[in-house]
């Protein structure tokens, strides 16, 4: 894995419907493990789109390593995998198989290696089994694994995970935490959960399209925790 | 179908059919088909429909069995009719040939995955690439049908129960201009995730 900056952005803006959702951010990201943190509707998840190139900025020029993922190549849309906050939302295909092949085949790769290849992954994991599974007959954690599967099959340099750990009881929460810290790849995790998120190598604190803090997780948790126990306090002191 | 497309796989009946290629057993499907429709004796065709019954249970389809009791209670029903209203062995002759194909073809979509369905559909709308028209989104198409389908089901009942929760009045068309939304909304969300996982790279 490179080692180098992989995720760069260059005075970013997102707007919707007249608002800043994302408002003149320039990053470079070379660590790891990166968590993104901020409140409901801080420009987390827009965030996560601009990098993997689902949207395209007003202003300003994203680059992974090297490549404009917005750019509709292959090697672009390979670059990053993008796992989706519903798994409901991502899955493509009626069974296991079918799904985590899809983008092996949109790729490029023809039926059989892609089956093939499904096959090794789904037996690397333990689960050889699913591979004709409808999609309907597993649990939340299955899906989401089927999800983070689907997406690992076409090895990306960056993985972006939107609130990956919503809806999944805490073994499940664990054992996802465990998978993701063998992945090689950079990983960049979006929560509101700080704790989930004590071992990243760095947060990043967005606040209405801003960075607003930036560092290790020791230093921003606590900081972030504080600020939002004193915002839910000026809620209640306003109401009473 | 979607639930009856994965019939137990570690049967060996199951293996067999499964190994036999796709576009053999819906070509064989359909050659039986069209041939039960000239088979008019009642032993024969019952005998066709006990070699479907054991073909079922060899590839380990009691789930599919279950899942064909709505249109054997139909067939049942048409039965009755025939016996009342005229000759039981018309009757006879016609459930027997239309369940022994209900039980032949869900032993092939059972044993037979989406994908290959699609590959044979590519190839016979081959002749359409010939004169420049595009297949790929036909198959892609038929596959993101095949997986929203029960998800509209479920999304229709729980805009009802949501209707439900809330007041003590029938919902009926009420329901429309929600379910129409978040039908929209879904289809924003999938073409998100074909663009996720590159389906609209072109080849460059």
């Amino acid at each position: 894995m490179n080692q180098s900056v992989t995720v760069r952005l260059d005075g970013v803006s997102v707007s919707r419907g007249g608002s800043r959702v994302l408002h003149d951010l320039t990053l470079s990201l070379a660590e790891r493990r990166i968590g993104i943190i901020g409140r409901n509707g801080s420009g987390k998840t827009t965030l996560a789109r601009v990098i993997k190139g689902l949207l395209t900025p007003d202003h300003g020029q994203v680059r992974v390593a090297g490549l404009d993922p917005s750019a509709r190549t292959r090697e672009a849309a390979a670059a990053v995998g993008f796992l989706f906050q519903n798994s409901d939302h991502q899955i493509l295909c009626p069974n296991v198989g079918e799904e985590i092949a899809f983008g092996p085949i949109q790729a490029g790769m023809d039926k059989d290696a892609a089956h093939a290849a499904v096959t090794r992954l789904l037996s690397a994991q333990g689960v050889a089994d699913w591979i004709d599974r409808p999609v309907v007959a597993l649990s939340e954690g299955q899906r989401r694994l089927v999800c983070l599967l689907a997406v690992l099959i076409l090895e990306p340099r960056v993985l972006i995970l939107d609130e990956p750990f919503n809806g999944l009881d805490i073994p499940t929460r664990r054992g996802l935490m465990a998978f993701l810290e063998d992945l090689p790849q950079q990983i960049l995790i979006i929560s509101h959960d700080v704790e989930s998120l004590h071992d990243a190598d760095r947060l990043l604190w967005l606040e209405a399209g801003k960075i607003h803090d930036d560092g290790p997780p020791p230093l921003v948790g606590p900081r972030f925790l504080k600020a939002m126990d004193r915002a839910a306090d000026i809620r209640a002191e306003g109401a009473a | 179908m979607i639930a009856l497309a994965s019939a137990s796989a570690n049967r060996r009946g199951a293996r067999i059919m499964r190994a036999i290629p796709a576009g053999l057993k819906l070509a064989g499907l359909a050659l039986i088909g069209a041939g039960l429709l000239f088979v008019e004796n009642a032993f024969a065709l019952g005998g066709v429909f006990a070699l479907c019954l054991v073909l079922a249970w060899a590839v380990g389809a009691a789930p599919l069995l279950r899942a064909l009791l709505p249109p054997a209670f139909m067939l049942a029903l048409a039965f009755v009719a025939h016996l009342v209203l005229g000759d039981w062995q018309v009757g006879l002759v016609m459930i027997l040939r239309i369940g022994a194909l209900l039980l032949l073809a869900s032993v092939v979509s059972a044993s037979t995955g989406v994908s290959e369905m699609l590959a044979v559909m590519d190839r016979v709308l081959a002749p359409l690439r010939w004169v420049g028209v595009a297949t790929r989104p036909v198959g892609v198409a038929c596959m993101l049908t095949l997986r929203f389908a029960p998800m509209l089901g479920a999304r229709w009942q729980a805009l009802g129960e949501a209707w439900r929760a809330r007041s003590p009045r029938r919902a009926q068309w009420r329901l429309v201009t929600p379910f129409v939304i978040s039908t929209l909304d879904d289809a924003d969300r999938a073409a998100d995730a074909l663009a996720a996982r590159g389906a609209f790279a072109r080849d460059d």
